[in-house]
Parts: C-alpha cells; structure tokens; sequence
C-alpha cells in the first residue's frame, strides 16, 4: 500500500471513473430510435441521472465532467419519446421520475413534467402502488427530493417497516437484502445530508455495527458494488469504524481498473463475450456500469465531506 | 419477536446423549472419529458434569480405543490430538495405558529434538500438552509476531487466518495470559468468523471466535452473533451442523467412510467454541490435566 493519502486517491478514483462514464455515454443512452426506448437502457440512464443530483447537492454541477453528462441527461431527457411515457406509463414512475427529478435538483427544471408528475401524484395511483418497503422510501425521496407536493407519510415513518429497522443477523441477511439496507439508509439520511440519530434512537449504534460488520464481510467477498454502497452508507451515518472503514475503501481503490471503471459482482474476466471488440464493450458497461457509478458517488460524498476544494478533481 | 434458545448448558446435554448413541451399534470408526469422540466427551463432561451419566462404558472404552490407535501406528498423523487424548485418558482414568504411555515418550523425544526458531509456537500447543502430562518442564510461549497492519488479513486465504488465530492462542496460553494484541486486529477476525459462519466454514469460525476469546474479546456483539448462530444450528438429535452436502460429498470421495464423521467433527468444534466463549472462564487445552 501506497503512502499516498486516502482523499488523493478517491479524488483520482472519481477522476478515473467520471472518464470512464464519459467515454462511454453512448451506452447510457435509452433511445432505440427517434420514437422508441430501449428498454434495458432506462436503467442505467436513470441511474446516470441520479448520480447527477447527487453532484449537484454538493455543488458540483459547474464540474466540468459532470456538466457534459448533465448536458447529455438533460437533452436526452428532454426528447418526444421519453418525455411522455412518465404519465401514459404511471407503473415506471421510480425510473423516469427520478430522471426528472433529479434533473429538478441539478438546477434543470422541466415544467412540462413537473405538471406530469404532479398530476400522477394528485390522480392518487403513486400513493397505492405496490412497492416493498424501501421502495417506497424511494418514491417518497424522488418526490420529496425535486420536490413534488404529495400525501405519503415521511420518510421517518416509512423507515420503521424496513429491514434495517428491524437489525437483522449478519449471517442471515442476503445481498438483495443489503441492497434495500443501504437505499433505506441513503434515502432516510438523504444521501447524508440529514442527521438520522434522532430518528433512529437507540438503534442508531447497533446499526452501525451492522453496517460495519456487513461491509468487512463484502470487502472480503469482493462484491465492490455492495462495498461501495456501504462505503457511502457508513457516510451517511458518519460511522467509519477502523480499520474496516480504512481497509475496504482501500480494496475498492485497488479494484478500480486502468480503464477506469469498477468490476461489478458479475463481471467475469473469462467471459467468451469479451473475445470480439464490440460485444466486450457492451459486455463491460453492462456487468461495470452500476459499480462505477456507486464508487463514483462515495467518493465524491468523502471529498465533499472534508470540503476538498473540487479544482483537485479536475485531472 | 426473538425465540428463546436453548441455554449452552442444554445444548452439551443433547449433544452428549447423541454422542453415546453414535457409538451404540459397536461399528469401527476411524482414528480421528475416536480422537474427536474422546475431546467432545471431556467437553461434555466439563462444561455439563451432569452429561457424563449417559457413557456407561467411558473409562474402558478409551483404554481400548487409545491402544488400538498405537497398535495401529496411527497416532502420528496429529500428535497434538492425541496428546489431547492422552490427557483425557489421564483425567478419566488416573494413569495412563502402557501403550499410550509408550507414544507419549516417543512424541517427548520428537519435540525436545525440533528446534525452530521461525516456526517455534507452532511445536508450543504439543509442548504445553506434555507439560500437563508432566512430561516436560513449563515453557513460556515463544515470541511470536503479529500482523501489525491487519488489514490486509481482511482479503487473507484460510491457512494464514489459522496461522493468526494459532499465534493468539500461544501468546495467551489458551487465555491464561494477557497479551497486548492490537483491537484492530480483533476487529478484523470478528468479521471473518461471521463471513466464515455465513459460508457455513464452522471448523475456521471456530478457530476465529476461539482466538477472541483467548485474547480476551468473547464479550463482543460479534461473539455473541457467532454463538446464537451455533445453537440455532443444534439439531433434534443434539448434533450440530445441518451438513447434508457435505456429507453427500464425503460419501462420493470415500465411501467407506462413516457419514457421522463429519457431524461429529463438527459438533466437536461447535461445543468446543460455545464453551470457551461462554462468561465462564473455560479453556479446554488449559483445565484438562
């Protein structure tokens, strides 16, 4: 290991990985054509477009590489064929509403959805979908986020039907169920922002145990995506317990590739997919793109925690 | 709402009432099936006095097994097990059999005669075992050194997790002394005890939460975790372990070979890591003498 200070190396980190992203927006982008969408792409895109508001949260939109995938969202967004399908198709409002709303909280308005949205949540159906519990502290977060007005409890309220609420085992809890772990805990905490030790009372201390525990579990299963999520989890709660805290977010910097992007769980360096020159592009963004974005968001949440000036980003 | 678990003293109950009927049917079993039958019986017997009542034929039937063992020549593949047998045959029976007693001056002499100062606390656990058959002189253990930046053990294979937790155990004389083991350190073999328990590797788990105890951590949140985890894995019939494919895989490599064996083992490591994390101050290399 390197003596070079851990904020050099997440601000390298992110440098990387913001070209990465940037090298591959292609990708990112949601259109089959002019009038279509491609399905397995919204994802992605939306999830692009979340990273985005996180940026802008900490005042990061005038961030050169962010303003260029900021541009690319906003005018992506912004095409006929996706700009309507939020209220012909109410069922897919987690992944289209958090694009606008996201782009709502970069400073990009979008009026014509906002009254979309709006009307969605005043014709009542966002309030009855089916939705898991920490789903639907998702959807309160999109709509409290841009913000929208809106009749669903608060956040505080929907935390307690969650599974963090209740501390499970660390030796019971599968990685579907780490993933609805830390959304509940980066919506509730607002990425953060909010100090959640109030609301938790007396369960704020075995949760960081529980988050501290799962994430030396996961560093040394070397599932750099769920690491990365309990990295900014463990951010939010401003519990970094050593020398876990330190150890895993060394093992992410290593795991980070030349290329810049962050092998997902599932990236398999044998795949027969990476032999040909396009399907091995495909193949990489497919399996990287998410554990890229995550690692991209803990370490801009660690650098704008110490008030590193963001000129160090720039490359 | 949380179940109540059986209490640890309940769980060495069971498990010693299926112990005596593993060996009912008069079948052979192998060499470390009777070493592990002999350990979990003192546990047994330690930790839950009142469970000695179920093995009538215990003082016999461990004077015939520790003699068919050194009749076979099969003693050498673990001289430190058997050196744990021999103790307990001492413990049980006052004295030990001619042909024990033969091996134990033969394991004396091939430990007086290794000298290795790189690998020293590996040969300690066979010289603090003959030191309670009073047949060698009470040594300190050896220095030996401990990661100083733990963090890397975080991503470390199984054979250098063991060689931590061997360390450990050496310094702190299976928890008789104090030493001044790092928290970090601890911390990091809390975590990999849990990561082992949730690979169901109860064998390097136990190894982990031992060493924690031995360097004083049992009363951690993480010890506490790794034990309701072991009780809830006691089966009806007292064993411990749902092993099913393990032992499906066992009878494919070797099918000679009693399935029981690997239950056995590991309700040996089960009991053996509840007692000695317990609130009770127990170490089974240190109170059997």
């Amino acid at each position: 290991m390197t003596t070079t200070r851990l904020d050099t190396q997440q601000a390298a980190m992110m440098v990387s990985s913001l070209d990465w992203l940037l090298a591959n927006l292609d990708l990112f982008y949601p259109l089959r054509s002019t009038s279509s969408v491609d399905v397995e792409r919204i994802k992605p895109f939306a999830e692009l477009a979340f990273l985005c508001g996180i940026f802008a949260q900490r005042g990061r939109q005038t961030d050169s590489r962010l303003t260029h995938i900021l541009d690319f969202v906003d005018d992506t967004a912004r095409q006929p064929a996706l700009r309507d399908r939020l209220i012909r198709q109410p069922a897919t409002f987690l992944l289209y509403g958090t694009i606008y709303a996201a782009l709502e909280r970069s400073g990009r308005p979008c009026p014509p959805e906002r009254h979309a949205i709006q009307t969605l949540i005043d014709n009542g159906y966002l309030a009855t979908m089916e939705l898991v519990p920490f789903r639907r502290m998702d959807l309160v977060y999109t709509l409290s986020s841009a913000p929208y007005r809106h009749p669903l409890p608060p956040l505080s309220v929907l935390y307690k039907d969650t599974l963090i609420y209740k501390l499970p085992s660390p030796l019971h809890v599968s990685t579907s169920d780490v993933y609805g772990i830390t959304h509940a805990i980066f919506y509730l905490s607002d990425f953060g922002r909010v100090d959640v030790r109030t609301i938790m009372g007396d369960r704020f201390e075995a949760t960081c145990r529980l988050l501290t525990w799962l994430l030396g579990i996961y560093t040394r299963a070397s599932n750099w995506d769920i690491v990365g999520e309990l990295l900014i989890c463990c951010h939010c709660l401003r519990c970094k317990a050593e020398p876990l805290f330190g150890v895993s977010w060394n093992a992410l910097i290593n795991a980070q590739t030349s290329a810049g992007d962050v092998t997902g769980p599932y990236f398999d360096p044998r795949s027969s997919r990476l032999r040909k020159a396009h399907t091995a592009i495909q193949y990489r963004f497919a399996e990287n793109y998410h554990t890229t974005l995550v690692a991209t968001a803990a370490c801009l949440l660690e650098i704008a925690s110490r008030g590193i000036d963001h000129e160090d980003t720039e490359a | 709402m949380r179940t109540r678990r059986p209490k640890p003293h309940t769980a060495t109950t069971r498990a010693s009432y299926w112990l005596a009927s593993l060996f009912r049917d008069g079948r052979d079993a192998t060499p470390s099936m009777m070493m592990n039958r002999y350990l979990l019986l003192s546990l047994c017997r330690h930790t839950d006095p009142s469970s000695c009542h179920v093995v009538d034929d215990e003082r016999r039937a461990m004077e015939t097994t520790l003699g068919r063992l050194t009749f076979r020549n099969l003693l050498t593949c673990d001289s430190s097990a058997v050196l744990l047998c021999a103790i307990v045959q001492k413990h049980a029976i006052g004295k030990l059999s001619s042909a024990v007693d033969r091996y134990v001056i033969d394991a004396t002499r091939a430990v007086a005669t290794q000298h290795d100062a790189a690998s020293e606390y590996k040969l300690y656990s066979a010289r603090y075992l003959l030191h309670r058959l009073d047949r060698a002189p009470y040594s300190p253990p050896p220095v030996c050194e401990l990661p100083h930046h733990p963090g890397p053990l975080l991503l470390a294979g199984e054979q250098d997790l063991r060689d931590v937790a061997n360390r450990i155990a050496v310094l702190t004389e299976y928890g008789a002394r104090a030493a001044d083991i790092p928290h970090g350190l601890l911390t990091i073999i809390e975590t990999l005890a849990l990561h082992s328990l949730r690979k169901y590797n109860l064998a390097l788990a136990g190894v982990l939460l031992r060493a924690l105890s031995y360097a004083g951590a049992a009363s951690g949140h993480g010890v506490q975790v790794a034990r309701d985890f072991l009780l809830d894995h006691q089966r009806d019939d007292g064993s411990f372990g749902y092993l099913g494919p393990e032992t499906a895989a066992l009878a494919q490599r070797r099918p000679r070979l009693r399935p029981e064996s690997v239950t056995l083992n590991a309700t040996l490591v089960c009991l053996w890591t509840l007692a000695e994390t317990s609130p009770s101050p127990f170490s089974l290399y240190r109170d059997l003498s």
